[in-house]
């Protein structure tokens, strides 16, 4: 039976209106993407607005008055309007920057480097399988880097080259096929929650 | 097969593929086929980490989605979240992401209530938390760096942060994670920084990212976005939208697979056929 909750009309209707670009570019679209900017928007200016005082200024209000330092960073971004008092804002992107560069740095070669190579390195003293799989994957990696370096004279003109080159693009065709396949996945997941709304939860047409 | 049949199939204007792919995706939404869900050993891997929780452990669970991906990880975390309540395990939740707390909070109190479940006690969500990594990375520091929770509540008057103070405190931490990005901040902030344990649930679009970290022990267990998903629900036996969706998933799957496979074939046979007449 077709659903008398307004919130499902609403998302059915505006769904079936952003699916109208299949057809062509019509009025509907542009009202469901207009509708979903200006949501999206109005969401994020009150969220944030809510998030500030939370953190911030009610604290400050409270006697903590360190949230002063990063309250007053943060007003300096919005100088940036102002042409003479642009540079202000020089301050506020800097901060921002270097607190999240040093959360970084601070384990990334770890995780992205150390235990990466450890990872890649493996024992020859394995079912045969295991052993097959690892020196696929070690081979692939190193022709992998191979191919980019850049910095060695004349290694690209070497006649073994052609064919480490030619391996690693191999490498990489198959990596990135395998993430172009990964992301139409995902986004038939967001295609069948559409269908599910629109036939189930909408037009209550289901048999099952 | 003449070729006047394969030059139209390769020619053939999208909506008509378009029209196949809706008709094959509408039937098992409106008639469950009941295709059998297979467990993975990575669900299975995910779930004993999980059973090894006893009841009063703390666990986090941070979430990151949009509106786009809440189908994916979204219901997948209401799953985790149904077994650990039925596990008695209390829990600590975040988000990275504005639209999580709208998508997320209702459903979350809905299961909290179905659990008899009590805020502030067995559970505490603190919302959204702006910053990404550097927010993780505080919060990880100090779970009271953040002093209410959604509802405007003080940490101080929440019972379940007593003897709670960082990352290390907890059990367990789980991320249902949409980007590439916010899995490369869990391993860093989390599990390298302090050594805790991780789960992700991911987007199938962060497989690939999530592979190497998986593959280095960085990560110790993961579901796999829908897929993932649908055998956790299997395994806990409480099935559910996710469940329903596999049947969807998997014809639609097969049916690209199938015109893309026949595109290229009689492509490559019209090519041949054209060099051989030009050879003539």
């Amino acid at each position: 039976m077709i659903s008398s909750d307004p919130a499902i009309w609403v998302s059915a209707l505006l769904s079936l209106f952003v699916f109208s670009y299949l057809i062509k570019e019509t009025v509907l679209y542009h009202i469901a993407e207009n509708t979903l900017v200006t949501t999206t928007l109005a969401h994020s200016i009150v969220t944030g607005v809510v998030v500030i005082m939370t953190v911030a200024v009610y604290p400050i209000l409270r006697g903590n008055f360190v949230n002063i330092i990063p309250l007053f960073l943060g007003l300096m971004l919005i100088t940036r309007l102002s042409k003479k008092y642009a540079w202000l804002s020089k301050y506020g992107t800097a901060y921002l920057v270097g607190v999240g560069n040093g959360v970084i740095i601070r384990s990334v070669i770890q995780s992205d480097i150390i235990k990466q190579i450890q990872a890649t390195s493996f024992s020859l003293l394995t079912d045969p399988l295991k052993l097959f799989n690892n020196l696929i994957l070690s081979s692939s990696v190193i022709v992998t880097i191979l191919y980019f370096i850049f910095t060695i004279p004349k290694y690209h003109e070497m006649k073994a080259a052609k064919y480490i080159n030619k391996w690693a693009r191999w490498v990489m065709i198959v990596g990135f096929s395998f993430s172009f396949a990964s992301v139409m996945v995902s986004r038939i997941s967001g295609a069948t929650r559409f269908l599910n709304l629109v036939l189930v939860d909408w037009l209550g047409i289901y048999f099952g | 097969m003449s070729d006047g049949l394969l030059q139209k199939f390769i020619t053939l204007e999208r909506k008509y593929i378009y029209l196949v792919v809706l008709i094959v995706a509408a039937i098992p939404t409106v008639k469950p086929l009941g295709i059998p869900i297979v467990i993975s050993e990575e669900t299975r891997i995910f779930y004993q980490e999980i059973e090894k929780l006893e009841p009063g452990d703390v666990i986090f669970l941070w979430i990151t989605t949009d509106a786009g991906d809440y189908p994916e990880i979204g219901q997948t975390s209401e799953s985790i979240l149904q077994e650990l309540f039925a596990r008695d395990v209390k829990v600590l939740m975040a988000s990275g992401r504005m639209a999580t707390s709208m998508l997320f909070l209702p459903n979350l109190e809905r299961i909290s209530d179905k659990f008899g479940k009590v805020n502030g006690v067995d559970w505490m969500y603190y919302g959204y938390i702006p910053g990404e990594e550097v927010a993780m990375a505080s919060l990880a520091a100090d779970f009271h760096s953040i002093p209410v929770d959604v509802y405007g509540t003080p940490i101080e008057q929440l019972s379940i942060l007593n003897n709670l103070n960082t990352i290390s405190d907890v059990q367990l931490f789980i991320g249902a994670l949409e980007s590439p990005d916010d899995l490369a901040a869990v391993v860093r902030q989390i599990h390298v920084t302090y050594g805790a344990k991780c789960l992700v649930t991911v987007t199938q679009k962060c497989l690939s990212a999530a592979t190497p970290y998986l593959g280095a022990g960085q990560i110790a267990g993961i579901l796999k976005g829908v897929r993932g998903g649908a055998e956790f629900e299997q395994i806990t036996h409480r099935p559910g939208l996710l469940s329903q969706q596999i049947d969807v998933q998997v014809l639609v799957q097969g049916s690209v697979l199938i015109l893309g496979f026949s595109y290229m074939i009689s492509d490559a046979i019209i090519r041949l056929k054209q060099k051989k007449e030009v050879e003539k």
